[in-house]
């Protein structure tokens, strides 16, 4: 270990953000962003975990994400990339909850692109916790019970 | 124009250790003005926080003092430290650790040959630390072999183990002769009330400990802070920076302190009878530097012996991400078991003593991040893998003891808002500590094992500290110490300390209950006085 001049709250916070928009970068080029939200709402549908049972809980994840711009700022700001991605197969198709990719399929950008997203859409506490995991979300009371129980009896 | 004020104590600071001294003192009949560089958080701050995490998707990272101006939170250079400004202070967010000392802690000097002995006996300090584990509510249970004898039982029962607990992390430890035990919390398992501080609600499990809905958890500012808000003979002072305090002709004694107003610089000058500098391990000893005066106090208050700034700490930590075998299960918010076989059982002249955390991972870390390599084969992406591996992470935290061997003093050349020096602090890692990495790899890899681990996270090599302490130490005399027995300053009579800023040693356990208990006994000895 090695001397580090912040605190494990500011490296958290960096590392929450720091690496899509280091990867991504934050020059918009010039893309429409009714069409570029578009096009990420199609990705995150397929990267995600949502099937189509849970159609209408990944439409709505996925407006919210738009709307966060501390998660989606980064992406919108590649609006053709990631409209072009989005016109590609698998996901022209506009399929839900993919079960795996070949990156080889993909340029060096849009590779970056698709683990980027993936990363964050993973990253965030309401994908890990609640829709894959399966707890109660966070932020509604629970009670002092459910986490006792294993999780086959939530 | 300048305000002046004449109360019969100023605490700067209204963290957990100002608001405590406060609230007892004031329950005494005194006048007391409390004041804070930061603002008072309404419910209303606190609810627009949460909506704003749970909005931005960052559970963790929105913080209490997020959207203030610059001017408000005074930088540091060399290393940056967790610490918020603001009534309930750093508390504001902490996440209810009340983990006492054990013995040891007190006598590292003596025992093992480095640090500072405590001239404070944990025996002396446990009626106290038992009067804050009430002041705050803490939930726990006695079962925990590791640590020192306790003379009551916690106020309340701990929070239940998750079924992680149960069903993996205390096996494995049985495993490795270990015992995994309850953690004292300040979050209430019950509705608890003490004196005539309002009711707190029992956990609710929302899991969004920071801003807590219910006010289950302890934030000063909610409870001591809420009641000074009504007695007639406290003020509390936001958007106050204290710039220095000014000494007698003879330097004996504090006859004012020089602040300034945040928003519009308006001077403010207190002339109290009691000064207490409640402000923290980075504030308090850059005070006492910018504070020069006549004679022995020419290098800064209660520096006669050049102690102010020596012996700084903090802990480190050590991390490492898990897959199981299988669901991991849920975790509260909070882990509700912990082990402390760390504290007793090892060599300190060797190494530095910890204590482990294990959970289903929590928000601190993200899961894409950690699990994205598991996921990768090659060129394939398998997104059905990512989302096997999710509800099977779990982490281990180990909170490392430091040796102390850091400062603080005042940059040359980086100046505030008002122009005065920062606090520049330096934080070098001696072998000694660095043992802790290389000891929390084998142990977590061991506890991988006994839980059927397939995956881990690459170890985390890097090293941050948090909890600043021990710049403004007690000692025995202006040769070992800042202050003495009683909190008070050397060489001034009317001026009095109180954070972890005063440890003359921090073991592995978090500062906040030893802070707290420190409070009320210094309380109780200005109450005598």
């Amino acid at each position: 270990m090695k001397e580090k001049g912040f605190s494990r709250r500011d490296f958290l916070r960096m590392a929450s953000v720091a690496p899509f928009a280091l990867v991504l970068g934050c020059s918009n080029d010039g893309s429409g962003p009714d069409d570029a939200e578009e096009a990420i709402k199609t990705l995150i549908l397929a990267l995600g975990p949502w099937g189509e049972d849970r159609r209408d809980q990944a439409e709505d994840f996925s407006r919210r994400f738009l709307a966060a711009q501390s998660v989606s700022e980064a992406f919108l700001a590649q609006g053709e990339s990631v409209k072009h991605l989005a016109s590609r197969a698998p996901f022209r198709d506009q399929p839900l909850a993919l079960e795996s990719l070949d990156l080889s399929d993909y340029s060096e950008s849009e590779r970056k692109l698709l683990t980027s997203l993936t990363t964050q859409i993973y990253g965030i506490l309401e994908v890990h916790y609640f829709h894959v995991a399966g707890m109660p979300d966070v932020g509604v009371c629970a009670g002092r019970e459910w986490y006792t129980r294993p999780p086959s009896e939530w | 124009m300048t305000e002046e004020l004449k109360p019969d104590y100023c605490i700067a600071g209204a963290g957990i250790a100002g608001l405590l001294v406060a609230s007892r003192l004031v329950r005494a009949g005194h006048e007391v003005l409390i004041l804070d560089q930061g603002p008072d958080v309404t419910e209303q701050d606190r609810a627009a926080l949460l909506v704003e995490a749970k909005r931005e998707f960052l559970y963790y990272s929105v913080d209490y003092n997020n959207h203030l101006k610059e001017d408000v939170v005074t930088p540091t250079t060399g290393a940056t430290v967790d610490r918020l400004f603001g009534t309930g202070g750093t508390a504001l967010h902490f996440e209810g650790f009340m983990i006492r000392p054990v013995e040891a802690d007190h006598q590292v000097q003596t025992l093992f040959g480095y640090g500072r002995d405590w001239p404070i006996s944990l025996k002396e300090l446990e009626p106290w630390l038992f009067e804050a584990e009430q002041e705050t509510g803490v939930s726990g249970n006695s079962d925990n072999d590791y640590a020192a004898p306790r003379s009551d039982p916690f106020p309340m029962q701990g929070h239940d183990f998750s079924w992680f607990d149960k069903e993996f992390f205390g096996p494995a430890l049985e495993k490795l002769g270990m015992k995994g035990h309850s953690c004292p919390r300040a979050v209430a398992s019950r509705a608890y009330q003490h004196q005539d501080y309002a009711v707190r609600q029992p956990c609710g499990g929302c899991r969004f400990c920071k801003f807590c809905p219910t006010g289950a958890r302890y934030s000063p500012d909610r409870v001591h802070g809420a009641w000074l808000k009504t007695q007639p003979n406290s003020t509390i002072r936001n958007g106050i920076s204290l710039r220095r305090l000014e000494l007698s002709s003879d330097g004996s004694r504090i006859v004012a302190a020089h602040a300034k107003e945040v928003d519009g610089g308006k001077d403010v000058v207190i002339k109290a009878k009691h000064f207490v500098l409640a402000t923290g391990g980075v504030a308090t000893p850059r005070m006492l530097l910018l504070s020069k005066g006549p004679g022995v106090h020419s290098h800064g208050l209660g520096n006669a012996g050049g102690q102010v700034g020596v012996g700084y700490s903090g802990h480190s930590y050590s991390s490492l991400q898990l897959e199981l075998g299988r669901h991991a299960g849920g975790r509260l918010g909070f882990e509700t078991m912990i082990c402390e076989y760390g504290r007793k059982h090892v060599d300190r002249s060797r190494e530095s003593s910890w204590f482990l955390v294990g959970m289903p991972l929590s928000p601190y870390n993200s899961a894409g991040s950690i699990a994205m390599p598991w996921a990768m084969d090659g060129d394939q992406l398998s997104l059905a893998r990512l989302r096997e591996a999710l509800p099977r992470m779990v982490e281990f935290l180990i909170f490392n003891e430091l040796s102390g061997t850091g400062t603080i003093d005042l940059d040359p050349e980086q100046k505030d808002v008002f122009g005065d020096p920062v606090a520049r602090i330096s934080m070098p890692f001696t072998e000694w500590d660095r043992t802790a990495d290389v000891r929390a790899r084998e142990l977590t890899d061991k506890l991988g094992e006994q839980m059927g681990a397939l995956n881990s996270s690459v170890a985390d090599a890097e090293c941050w500290h948090d909890h600043p302490s021990g710049a403004t130490a007690i000692g025995t005399s202006p040769d070992d110490g800042v202050c003495d027995s009683n909190l008070k300053v050397f060489g001034v009579d009317n001026l009095h300390l109180v954070s972890n800023s005063v440890f003359p040693h921090m073991g592995a356990n978090p500062p906040t209950l030893t802070i707290a208990a420190l409070a009320l006994r210094l309380a109780a000895h200005l109450g005598d006085k």
